[in-house]
């Protein structure tokens, strides 16, 4: 039995205290947080000057500042919280009784999910938008073949600036989302008031800290991109675009699939996961440093 | 006796000839609307990839170059020596960063992955491969002021 003091017990405990929190159904509160705030800054928003409205939105709008940050920090806390719901899963190995089809499916609305919160970032068109943009649209061209189709598909800022991006943020992604997540989606019902202090702490940290934005200017001789890109922005400079923008991140989305299969797949699929997840949190954290400098 | 197992076989072989028939019809309606679905994404793409052809811009820069020998504007840094004018593009030729001049090092510095380039446009250091591209320009007539245009 392990006592208290000792770190495997305290280890339990916290694993205990993770498993007591809720969080597929925090996670769709701020889902509903950010669809409803990101509804309001699309009537204001324009996609042909970018930057210029965000600024506007930011700066002369009442309550501008306010949903901006509002669609911001909910949309972030969805994707962190959908991911501890998934860890949660995981952890009381509740996911080996998904169908494996379906498990798949949910797999590919988180990746849907980090591409919404990616273009978002682009359509901030601030520094770190318009390079994380420009920055995704050549890995998709570095994929031979039909690489120049997905980018015509999903980014294609040189040619067509923010057009394809916002229609995809606004239409197509979140489309595509609720066709890999309905199922999983459907089955529950959260009420938002029953959660009252946990949307009320997120309107006030709404109210009272701004969105990040990043304006070019002269002399930026270093632009972090978002934090869930830091550790591929850090590969980037090592490895082609082709095997470090693409090769890598399939590579662990293909292990998180396989996750719940049996036998010796599952356990190197899982072993995968857990190194993958290592090196890209020592990249992430170098590629964070670099920004200290 | 015989006559009934034989019967009962044959009902059984046609039940199973009759099940393939269906199980094939069912997988070739399946992969009739998969190569629907591909052969649609053909106009899809079209419409997509089309593109309008792009005419060279010519960007006028209204100014005389500064003593410290560079102007740098949203698509280019303008440079001034000993030969004339030149510009060269500010996106790295590695994923398209947009690169800022650093003129105590006299080098062209991408804020992405750190590429360097030298103000001539080589490749100095960094993970890109490429030499930068160098635009056209062309002077002004004294009688409108200083100033060039750039053809990029």
């Amino acid at each position: 039995m392990s006592s208290s003091s000792d770190p495997a017990g305290w280890l339990l405990g916290a694993r205990r205290l993770f498993l007591t929190v809720r969080w597929g159904e925090k996670s769709i509160v701020t889902l509903y947080l950010s669809v409803l705030s990101g509804v309001v800054l699309a009537l204001q928003y324009d996609p042909a000057e970018p930057f210029y409205s965000l600024s506007t939105i930011e700066v002369l709008v009442p309550f501008g500042a306010f949903w901006r940050a509002l669609h911001y920090y909910a949309s972030q806390l969805f994707f962190l919280l959908a991911l501890c719901h998934l860890v949660a899963i995981i952890l009381t190995r509740k996911h080996i009784m998904i169908p494996h089809g379906k498990w798949v499916l949910l797999i590919g609305g988180l990746v849907t999910t980090l591409l919404l919160l990616f273009t978002g970032y682009v359509l901030r068109g601030d520094a770190t938008g318009a390079s994380a943009g420009v920055i995704a649209e050549n890995i998709l061209l570095a994929i031979p073949g039909f690489g120049r189709w997905l980018n015509e598909l999903l980014f294609a800022v040189t040619t067509a600036a923010m057009k394809r991006v916002y229609a995809n943020h606004l239409v197509g992604l979140g489309v595509l989302w609720l066709v890999l997540s309905w199922d999983h989606f459907r089955r529950y019902r959260v009420r938002v008031w029953l959660h009252p202090y946990f949307v009320c702490t997120l309107l006030l940290v709404s109210a009272l800290w701004p969105a990040p934005m990043e304006p070019e200017r002269l002399g930026l001789l270093h632009i972090a991109g978002p934090w869930f890109f830091l550790g591929l922005q850090e590969l980037l400079r090592y490895v082609q675009p082709f095997w470090a923008g693409v090769l890598f991140p399939l590579t662990f989305i293909v292990s998180l699939c396989l996750l719940p299969a049996r036998g010796g797949i599952g356990r190197q699929a899982r072993a995968y996961a857990a190194l993958w997840l290592l090196v890209y949190a020592v990249l992430s954290a170098v590629g964070f440093s670099r920004g200290l400098v | 006796m015989r006559d009934v197992v034989e019967e009962e076989r044959g009902r059984q072989e046609v039940a199973t000839a009759a099940a393939g028939r269906r199980s094939f019809l069912r997988q070739g309606w399946s992969w009739l609307r998969l190569a629907a679905a591909g052969v649609l994404c053909y106009p899809l793409f079209s419409f997509l990839g089309y593109r309008v052809r792009r005419q060279p811009r010519r960007i006028l820069v209204p100014k005389a170059i500064p003593l410290s020998g560079f102007i740098q504007e949203h698509d280019f840094v303008l440079f001034a020596g000993e030969h004339g004018p030149w510009a060269v593009s500010r996106i790295c030729t590695h994923l398209g960063c947009r690169l800022n001049y650093l003129d105590k090092e006299r080098q062209l510095v991408c804020p992405c992955h750190h590429s360097r380039f030298s103000p001539d446009g080589k490749r100095v250091d960094g993970p890109a491969r490429r030499d930068l591209t160098v635009f056209p320009v062309e002077g002004r007539p004294a009688a409108d002021g200083a100033g060039y245009v750039v053809i990029i």
